[in-house]
């Protein structure tokens, strides 16, 4: 990512206003930017998102296919996470210059979503030890405006909440094993639950303060930062110290305070969007009655 | 949970504050509207003429949130210009997708689709650098990226599609942006593809060119790019066909990229055909070409009309939708703390002694 440069005198303006609950744009600590969303930004998947807040731009693509159980836990499905940085956000990112970062947000999805238990993986299993549900999220990421972590969180819990599970209407017995069949019908797919699936909340540490959702310039003056995976009823996943910094165990204890209220926030915010992207979803189907309506 | 220093409590004062002060100050909430975009998915060949449309930008407010949560507001954040033709597909271009790079657009033409980012003149690695003129470098990325089973086992490297593209487009390139005037500078185009309904190759040139000139680069002329299907059984030629009219059979598949001051910059012909067929497809290519620098340039009025009247790709950073004027903040309300008038050096890493 390109640094940003900021002068000594800017770093002075933004620490101070940090302290006065004043930030750059005028937010208050705890505040976040303006975001929106967009359904459908791949074609070839089960469910995409595109998610930008701020600068920050990203899409989230699911696409379900049929795998064998991991051996050490043969009654569950899997969830795989792949994250790609796209040059667009910076020219550094071309070849493998993207891939430190995106190794490192990979590590804390995956276990924020896997060893947390917060989604039930047991309704991604088809037959036992034999197939069940291989759910790959792919990330790419276009532009990086600060907070990425956050935004590739919360998109991931969009888009996992919008995929489409094909359902199984059956097995076919070939040569004695049970494959299953799926549905052809566009109508006829399952949702994952994601009520109480994590979304990573970062606090970089400017001055004496933790901040929501920095910009770049603020994670540019940041001493480190904390991000914490918090569910909808506030209680903590998973906590990683990102960056250089020390805290003392009171400094983790407000940080965690702040995580937890306002991550339970924006998971309820996220919640109900996905409630209604469902909706929006049914109604907006754009597949050919079979009868004509004024029947 | 033990409570941290004084500064919580400070906190939590202040949030009470700011939700009194929404509760004032924020607008009441407006239904957002949800815009279906115009998919208009037209593979015939003199695709019927689009009327000139541009997508109004609808003001929605932020949805009003009783716990103070001012985002993931319901916007149509993609604005698609449609030009009018009368061969070849119908080209839409949303010109501000991207705001950090220097230029970027989303180009469709019919269903196919790319996405084009550029940055340049900018810096660029040691070992890209060129003494006498800037160096140019394009990034392809397929939509399915990574070796499949299968191409292990037919032996045909898809990679290898993607660095003809990309050496293509270089070509191109050099010969059109002015690289001498910025020496040891490098031009990075790094294109998306998004769907591929045929004709990727030209979608791909059509986009660098939108991209570039959105990112101003100073070039010797426009550019566009155009691929017709040659098909001597019926005597029929196909410009700009779909991924479904390729499937069907051709003689031959001819790529143009020409200029807007007459001349032919590439050339490619995949398949056999007559030299006379060729003749053809040039003046067709060069015609469906004049439309398509038309439509570059309405798009750049379009663009700069954007500008000028705000509606430009940098939206307001403002979380909570108040006006600047609504934000009052009194000097005497903002006390500075005594120990915050000799604050800790921000390089030197050390903890201060009142950590918070």
């Amino acid at each position: 990512m390109a640094e940003i440069l900021l002068s000594e005198v800017e770093k002075y303006y933004l620490v101070m206003g940090v302290g006065q609950d004043v930030r750059v744009d005028g937010r208050s600590r705890s505040d976040y930017r303006q975001g929106d969303i967009d359904l459908n930004a791949v074609t070839n998947s089960h469910g995409s998102i595109r998610a930008r807040l701020g600068e920050t731009d990203v899409i989230v693509a699911t696409k379900v296919d049929l795998g064998t159980p991991d051996p050490d836990r043969p009654d569950r499905g899997t969830i795989k996470f792949l994250v790609d940085c796209s040059p667009t956000a910076s020219p550094d990112f071309e070849g493998r210059g993207g891939d430190e970062l995106a190794e490192k947000i990979c590590r804390i999805l995956s276990i924020a979503y896997d060893k947390s238990g917060t989604i039930d993986l047991k309704n991604l299993c088809i037959t036992p030890k034999k197939y069940c549900y291989v759910i790959d999220v792919d990330i790419l990421v276009l532009q990086c405006g600060g907070n990425l972590i956050d935004v590739i969180s919360m998109a991931v819990k969009l888009c996992l909440g919008i995929c489409e599970l094909p359902r199984v209407t059956g097995l076919r017995y070939d040569l004695g094993q049970g494959v299953p069949v799926f549905s052809t019908d566009e109508f006829e797919f399952d949702y994952l639950d994601v009520k109480n699936s994590p979304v990573v909340v970062t606090l970089p540490r400017v001055g004496r303060y933790f901040v929501v959702d920095a910009s770049l310039e603020e994670e540019s003056c940041s001493k480190g930062k904390l991000a914490f995976g918090v569910t909808p009823d506030g209680c903590v996943t998973s906590i990683d110290k990102l960056g250089r910094g020390c805290y003392q165990v009171k400094s983790i204890q407000a940080a965690t305070a702040m995580a937890s209220t306002v991550g339970a926030n924006v998971n309820n915010t996220i919640n109900m969007r996905i409630d209604s992207l469902r909706e929006l979803k049914l109604r907006a189907d754009p597949k050919p009655l079979s009868m004509p309506m004024d029947i | 949970m033990p409570r941290g220093k004084s500064n919580n409590k400070s906190n939590k004062k202040t949030k009470k504050e700011e939700v009194n002060k929404m509760t004032k100050l924020i607008p009441p909430a407006r239904e957002p509207e949800v815009m279906d975009v115009d998919d208009t998915g037209g593979d015939e060949t003199g695709g019927a003429a689009e009327e000139e449309e541009e997508e109004e930008t609808q003001d929605f407010g932020p949805e009003f949130n009783p716990t103070h949560f001012q985002f993931l507001v319901e916007e149509k954040s993609e604005q698609f210009f449609e030009g009018q033709f009368q061969i070849g597909r119908p080209i839409r271009a949303a010109h501000n997708f991207l705001e950090n790079p220097h230029g970027a657009v989303k180009l469709f033409q019919g269903d196919t689709c790319a996405l084009c980012a550029v940055y340049g003149p900018t810096e660029i690695r040691m070992s890209k650098e060129l003494p006498h003129r800037a160096a140019v470098d394009v990034l392809f990325r397929p939509k399915i990226t990574g070796t499949s089973k299968q191409s292990q086992m037919t032996g045909w490297d898809s990679t290898l599609e993607e660095r003809a593209i990309e050496a293509k487009l270089v070509g191109i390139l050099e010969s059109v942006l002015y690289l001498e005037d910025d020496m040891g500078a490098g031009f990075n185009i790094i294109l998306h593809e998004f769907e591929n309904d045929g004709c990727l190759f030209s979608t791909c040139i059509n986009a660098s060119a939108l991209a570039l000139l959105n990112a101003g680069c100073s070039m010797r002329c426009c550019f566009a790019g155009v691929t017709i299907l040659v098909n001597e059984t019926n005597n029929t030629l196909i410009v700009d066909p779909s991924q479904s009219q390729i499937d069907s059979g051709f003689d031959a598949m001819i790529t143009f990229v020409l200029s807007n001051d007459g001349h032919v910059l590439f050339s490619s012909i995949q398949g056999r055909t007559k030299t006379n067929m060729i003749r053809l497809c040039l003046r067709q290519a060069s015609e469906a070409c004049k439309e398509i620098f038309v439509f570059q340039k309405q798009l750049q009025l379009q663009e700069c009309s954007d500008f000028i009247n705000g509606h430009s790709a940098v939206k307001p950073v403002n979380a909570r939708g108040l006006k600047d004027e609504d934000i009052k903040v009194k000097l005497e309300d903002m006390k500075i703390d005594e120990d915050e008038e000799n604050y800790e050096d921000l390089d030197d890493g050390e903890v201060s002694s009142s950590d918070s």
